[in-house]
């Protein structure tokens, strides 16, 4: 866990004693969908600075997600236990957490849906030439 | 009635003022770019969504048909091309190797996934209602191809299985929604008929 001395600062700062990680590590393997993505979009090299930026921008905000997850889903195991209720409220976040990695991919690189099938998605809403 | 006229002033101007603050919220709204209105939107939509999801499995507890119906669908075709698939209730097996369809494994929240990402995306009503119709059943079929490729490799390794049903959840994801979606987009909302191109409004 390369997360846990700066998980553990946070989480103890928020006031969680119980890091409930077998409900949530499943959820953390997202950076890995997010990482390949980048790696796999054009302009790697030439297009060295937005790779980066994008790289760590994106898998930092995939971390703070992660802890912010982390946080929510104490503090409901502490007002629900682990009921329904609890359940009821944790799948919203945890489908928002898994589809962070193309939320962020999308919002990086908005043009790149449409260039794969020639159109202008998210452009000015024509059809690219 | 001066003082009737001064409130309908003041009244006036509170709501031209009420009316000014939508206007320049509007115009801040349309000022970001189109694709981050769409994450931003999905986002909204998929929380939503998620939610109703929630309530509505959790007050309609009866899943079972469903469980049985998946269990079924992905152990009659996989005993297709192997003798040694067995299916019953909510369990298959391969050579030895046994999985239980549970709640996540039928699709369900891919969908609530995929439609979010359909509601999302600015174009017309009947459009959206064609993208959810078609995609909802390619996303399960999608789902059914997810569970024979897990069974396959659970019955080869057991770290294979471990591995695949850790990370394929997350690159299922991104293939099966991203493709259905994109499908859509390309066939459905920027479909070509006849030498012109339909634009989305």
């Amino acid at each position: 866990m390369l997360i846990r001395p700066v998980a553990s600062f946070f989480l103890e700062l928020v006031g969680v004693d119980d890091w409930l990680l077998y409900i949530v590590l499943e959820h953390f393997t997202n950076l890995v969908p997010f990482a390949s993505l980048v790696l796999a979009s054009p302009g790697l090299v030439s297009n060295w600075k937005k790779t980066l930026t994008a790289l760590f921008g994106g898998l930092a905000i995939i971390i703070a997600g992660h802890l912010l997850l982390s946080w929510v889903v104490f503090e409901l195991n502490e007002a629900y236990g682990l009921s329904r209720a609890f359940y009821r409220v944790v799948v919203p976040l945890l489908l928002l957490n898994d589809t962070l990695p193309l939320l962020l991919w999308v919002a990086f690189y908005p043009r790149l849906p449409g260039r794969l099938l020639g159109l202008r998605i998210f452009g000015d809403q024509k059809i690219a030439k | 009635m001066v003082m009737f006229q001064q409130m309908s002033t003041n009244k006036n101007h509170r709501h031209s003022r009420g009316g000014k603050n939508k206007e320049s919220r509007l115009s801040a709204w349309s000022k970001l770019s189109p694709a981050l209105r769409f994450v931003l939107t999905f986002s909204v939509s998929l929380l939503v969504l998620g939610s109703a999801y929630s309530v509505l499995t959790a007050r309609y507890d009866d899943l079972e048909w469903l469980l049985n119906l998946t269990a079924s669908i992905a152990g009659g075709i996989a005993s297709l091309f192997s003798d040694s698939v067995s299916f019953s209730g909510h369990f298959i097996s391969c050579h030895g190797f046994s999985v239980e369809i549970i709640d996540e494994c039928t699709g369900l929240l891919e969908m609530v996934i995929y439609c979010a990402a359909v509601i999302s995306f600015s174009t017309s009503f009947r459009k959206k209602l064609i993208g959810i119709a078609a995609g909802v059943p390619a996303v399960y079929l999608f789902n059914i191809l997810r569970i024979i490729l897990l069974l396959v490799a659970g019955a080869s390794s057991q770290e294979l299985f471990r591995f695949m049903h850790l990370y394929f959840w997350q690159v299922t994801l991104v293939l099966m929604i991203g493709t259905i979606w994109l499908c859509w987009l390309r066939f459905v909302v920027f479909r070509e008929e006849k030498g012109t191109v339909e634009v989305p409004a």
